[in-house]
């Protein structure tokens, strides 16, 4: 896991990475950035991701940054870019590493690296 | 798996090297005729090659200018007993030479080497060629892939300079040919070698049209490519609102990407607006601002842009949409 964020945070344009669960729980956020302290804004995660729209990958794009949501198993990583930040380059760091990643165990929240 | 191919026709010094090379990660042919050597090396993918000088000095260097002709990649251990041997041996290809009378410690050495010069770069498993090709493009890497198809065990070279696809080899395929059919298989084991050749560029086409060339002919089952399961059709279709402001949306975008758009149909949806809100609280949580749009990709009804307004406009894009280059176009609407 450790490899696999740094390899997302040395990314051009990449502010920060984390892991959230479906309710908007911290899984892995090394970077401590999570701030779905909130009931509205856990309320508002959990919606989004059971929306119509969600799919495999989601970009937000926001005024002063850009919100790159991608499920991975049963969890959701969260990738913070500036605006100007490549999409692709990101999506092919994910589709890389993705494989290499285990699937959670039930009662376990982290991932780890096979290797 | 890589394959080790040895010419000569000495079961001693043959059993010897079999015994020491064979192993987990590698494997030993070996040839006693020019003929078998050279139709080995157009059928199974040798990654080093070994030729023993005992054997007829015109073979071994007709052989030789085989290999540099038409597998530049491939290194060459020589194995010879005397200073002649070695000076020819030496022009114009091999690598490495061990003399005679043979040492199977000194020989194994150089061949241990050899693999690991092959190596040097690392060893990814589980890799999506294509996906792994366009990372090395996009860092403008310069090096040498040995592919290993995870299905089938096939292997196959990838040669990269300064980023650019520059040549290929497959069985009997070379450059472009070879590259769409390396670059078609799903999951491979992958040696890098920090490495280039030099060698004419034999191709000159870029790595996103080669790609989609060998999807094509995945697509159609070229050359006993596997045929890809059409994604499966959406379900249910969105309520189209009449179009206003959206052709001005359209109007810009086409003159802004030269009618490279991606777009297949752009239409306003309000049913979007509750996503949406729950787009922007998620944003407002962490200080990012107004949220302009959402792009999402979904495997079944393909990439959509949301662009967020009072009255929501949905972009049905297709699979040519520059996705980052229509994002930056849109934010600066």
């Amino acid at each position: 896991m450790k490899d696999f964020f740094d390899a997302l945070i040395g990314l051009e344009h990449v502010n920060g990475a984390l892991i959230l669960d479906e309710e908007g729980q911290t899984v892995y956020d090394p970077f401590e950035l999570s701030r779905l302290d909130r009931s509205d804004s856990t309320s508002a995660w959990s919606a989004l991701i059971r929306s119509d729209i969600y799919a495999k990958e989601m970009d937000l794009v926001f005024e002063t940054g850009r919100l790159y949501i991608r499920k991975i198993y049963s969890n959701y990583l969260l990738v913070f870019m500036d605006p100007e930040g490549s999409a692709a380059s990101l999506t092919l760091t994910c589709d890389l590493y993705e494989p290499q990643l285990e699937k959670p165990k039930p009662g376990k929240k982290f991932f780890k690296l096979f290797f | 798996m890589l394959n080790i191919l040895f010419f000569t026709n000495d079961p001693a010094v043959q059993g010897s090297v079999e015994k020491n090379i064979s192993g987990q990660d590698r494997s030993l042919l070996t040839a006693p005729t020019y003929q078998e050597a050279v139709n080995i090396l157009g059928n199974i993918f040798i990654s080093l090659m070994v030729v023993d000088f005992k054997l007829s000095h015109i073979k071994c260097r007709a052989l030789l200018e085989h290999v540099r002709d038409l597998y530049p990649d491939i290194p060459v251990v020589t194995v010879s007993a005397s200073q002649l041997d070695k000076e020819d041996a030496l022009n114009p290809r091999s690598t490495s030479y061990v003399a005679n009378p043979f040492d199977s410690n000194a020989f194994n050495q150089v061949i241990e080497a050899e693999i690991q010069n092959l190596i040097q770069g690392g060893t990814i498993t589980n890799v999506s060629p294509p996906l792994f090709a366009q990372l090395l493009e996009m860092e403008q890497r310069t090096c040498i892939l040995r592919i290993f198809e995870k299905k089938t065990k096939n292997g196959g070279l990838l040669v990269f300079r300064d980023g650019m696809l520059v040549d290929a080899r497959y069985k009997g395929f070379r450059a472009m040919d070879a590259a769409c059919r390396v670059l078609a298989w799903e999951e491979a084991d992958v040696f890098l070698q920090n490495a280039n050749y030099q060698e004419t560029e034999t191709i000159d086409t870029d790595l996103k049209s080669i790609i989609m060339r060998s999807v094509h002919m995945k697509d159609e089952g070229h050359a006993s490519l596997p045929k890809q399961q059409s994604p499966a059709p959406a379900t249910s279709q969105p309520k189209k609102q009449p179009v206003s402001k959206t052709k001005n949306l359209a109007t810009y975008l086409a003159k802004e990407m030269g009618g490279r758009s991606g777009v297949d149909d752009i239409y306003q949806d309000p049913s979007l607006t509750g996503t949406l809100d729950h787009a922007q609280s998620l944003g407002d949580a962490f200080d990012l601002g107004r949220l302009k749009l959402v792009y999402s990709d979904n495997e079944s009804t393909g990439a959509n842009i949301i662009v967020a307004g009072s009255q929501p406009t949905k972009l049905k894009l297709n699979a040519h949409c520059p996705r980052d280059r229509i994002i930056q176009s849109i934010t600066r609407y």
